[in-house]
């Protein structure tokens, strides 16, 4: 059983609870903070639900020998060995970069890699209007559900009045997401987090 | 962006009362994690890219309805007492502070007096909004949450992906981005010793419990917080209702046990919380966690009816003015750990002698008036 310590700030007297290990030079120090001191000198754990860095090393020592560490994203030039080491992605683009990794660590943390929430689209104009009329009722029945009913109308009036619109020659193109890849946003990169989505890398 | 700006009631909104379930619930917290299409995260953007982010959110701030009114804080030009203060009232984390408290250039905080929402900007993801509601309220913080996102969703592209939801600088985010946490007071499972039972089946539900200040907090006064630790493969709703559901039944565990000891302990129950409640009325001198430890006994008798008061509204208030910076800030200056207790224990007096001089009043004034009927009753009888 470790002996209970106290807090080394003086005057303070409160139960440690950070203990703070030291290496300057070649000699080690410990100091003990109760979690008031510790957190008024910037010291704490870096939170996170999981320890994602274990689930990390866990993988990566299932699949030793067969990973390449110097795969790096093409947009922000984080290598998977850095994401490995820290568990942070660089951007989003990352997702698409790494989307193999990806897919089997979000199903090894969530139990899932399918998103089945709120489904978004980014402002400014949008191609697919199905998409956004797709959003708008998933909005609209997330209102209702929520008895919301005063955004709920406003929302059924948005949809009526895209509804009730006749496509332009112009808009039945756009209407139809063409097969090829996306329109690109001002950013530029493939498309993998840009408006409405395409698979991760797809544009790859 | 000085030492004004930081309003009196900032943040505090969900401190006005108590909220269903008030018993058991302290406050229920929903947060969305997000991030802005195109933009490296925190950890790879630099100072100028989390400048440029913080740009475009106050733009986004200044558009959104349920932001008006709201200060934008940038981190590191608010003194360092009011950045702790900020924490201790819960709306940054205690990684925006920073590594030795030094907040890098580009964090901020944006949160107003009147609506419980707020936003972190250049924590670990650009934005982290957050609802804060008292007592058990789960689906009115979750549609606050969701109205604020859709207001700022509408005025900057987040990165979204159609497979993967929102896009997290951690993976452990992705999805929803959703933590759905509800901060619960537990000591009669505590007392009971059946608290360990109860959190292992909370953990074998898919949700996690921490300390009072959330992750890497230790367990302080009988408060846990419970969250949802999954964030992708289930909708918003259903992430709610499932810490919801859950929630309940370690409210019904905790009734029960306080049932229980009631039934079989009733003195020892009265005897615990009466001098919880003594200590708090003449202590001179309060450690926070010591008062923390005592709120939970005087809680814990308010919530039995065997102590008549204060209101479980003012022990969450002293819960958060408490806390060593707002007693500094309250002095004007960074106090000795000693001088800061004597000050603290002063404020908790005056506090609990207000209540309970305001209790008297009611009770007097509703004798007066029960006085005043019967007389009337007799009179008409008469």
């Amino acid at each position: 059983m470790p002996e209970r310590k106290t807090c080394d700030v003086e005057g303070c007297g409160n139960r440690a609870v950070v203990h703070l290990e030291k290496v300057v030079n070649g000699h080690q120090s410990h100091h003990y903070y109760c979690e008031g001191c510790a957190a008024e000198k910037g010291i704490g754990p870096t939170p996170s639900a999981f320890d994602i860095g274990e689930i990390l090393a866990q993988m990566g020592a299932e699949a030793a020998g067969g990973g390449d560490e110097t795969e790096a994203c093409g947009f922000c030039g984080l290598g998977h060995g850095d994401f490995k080491k820290t568990g942070r992605l660089g951007c989003p683009e990352c997702y698409g970069s790494f989307e193999a990794k990806l897919r089997k660590l979000l199903r090894r943390i969530h139990g899932s890699d399918q998103h089945a929430g709120k489904v978004y689209l980014p402002p400014g104009p949008v191609a697919d209007e199905a998409g956004r009329l797709r959003a708008l009722r998933g909005r609209l029945a997330r209102a209702v559900a929520a008895e919301d009913f005063e955004q709920a109308a406003t929302l059924r009036d948005v949809i009526r009045s895209i509804e009730a619109q006749p496509p332009a020659a112009g808009d039945a193109v756009a209407a139809v997401p063409p097969a090829g890849p996306r329109p690109q946003g001002p950013q530029g990169p493939p498309a993998p987090m840009s408006a409405g989505g395409e698979k991760a890398g797809g544009g790859r | 962006m000085g030492a004004t700006a930081l309003g009196a009631r900032l943040g505090l909104a969900w401190l006005e009362g108590s909220g269903p379930q008030a018993e058991v619930v302290v406050s229920t917290r929903v947060r969305l994690a997000r991030n802005l299409q195109g933009s490296p995260f925190v950890s790879r953007a630099g100072a100028s890219g989390r400048m440029a982010v913080l740009d475009r959110v106050s733009e986004a701030v200044a558009e959104a309805p349920m932001l008006q009114g709201a200060t934008v804080l940038g981190l590191p030009s608010v003194p360092v007492r009011q950045r702790r203060m900020l924490h201790e009232r819960r709306v940054v984390s205690r990684e925006l502070l920073g590594a030795e408290n030094e907040p890098p250039a580009g964090t901020a905080a944006v949160a107003s007096d009147g609506c419980g929402v707020s936003l972190m900007v250049n924590e670990e993801d650009h934005l982290r909004l957050q609802s804060l509601a008292p007592g058990l309220q789960l689906a009115e913080a979750w549609r606050r949450a969701d109205r604020l996102d859709d207001e700022i969703g509408a005025a900057l592209p987040l990165a979204y992906h159609n497979e993967f939801g929102f896009l997290t600088a951690c993976p452990t985010n992705a999805g929803t981005g959703l933590r759905a946490s509800v901060l619960v007071h537990l000591p009669g499972l505590v007392l009971t010793k059946e608290i360990e039972k109860v959190l292992r089946a909370v953990s074998q539900m898919g949700l996690t419990f921490r300390g009072l200040h959330g992750e890497g907090s230790d367990v302080v006064g009988n408060f846990f917080q419970i969250s949802n630790q999954t964030t992708l493969g289930r909708s918003e709703e259903d992430l709610v209702s499932h810490v919801a559901r859950k929630v309940d039944d370690v409210i019904q565990a905790e009734v029960q046990a306080r049932e229980v000891l009631l039934r079989d302990a009733r003195a020892a129950m009265e005897d615990k919380v009466w001098r919880a409640y003594g200590l708090l009325r003449h202590a001179r001198c309060l450690r926070y966690e010591e008062l923390v430890n005592l709120l939970s006994g005087v809680r814990l008798g308010v919530a039995l009816k065997l102590l008549p008061d204060p209101p479980l509204g003012l022990i969450n208030t002293l819960m958060i003015l408490a806390q060593p910076a707002h007693v500094d800030e309250a002095s004007g200056r960074d106090l000795p750990a000693g001088e800061r207790q004597g000050l603290r224990a002063r404020y908790v007096r005056a506090r609990l002698a207000s209540a309970h001089r305001a209790h008297e009043d009611a009770r007097r004034a509703g004798g007066d008036a029960r006085g005043k009927e019967a007389a009337k009753g007799d009179g008409a009888s008469g």
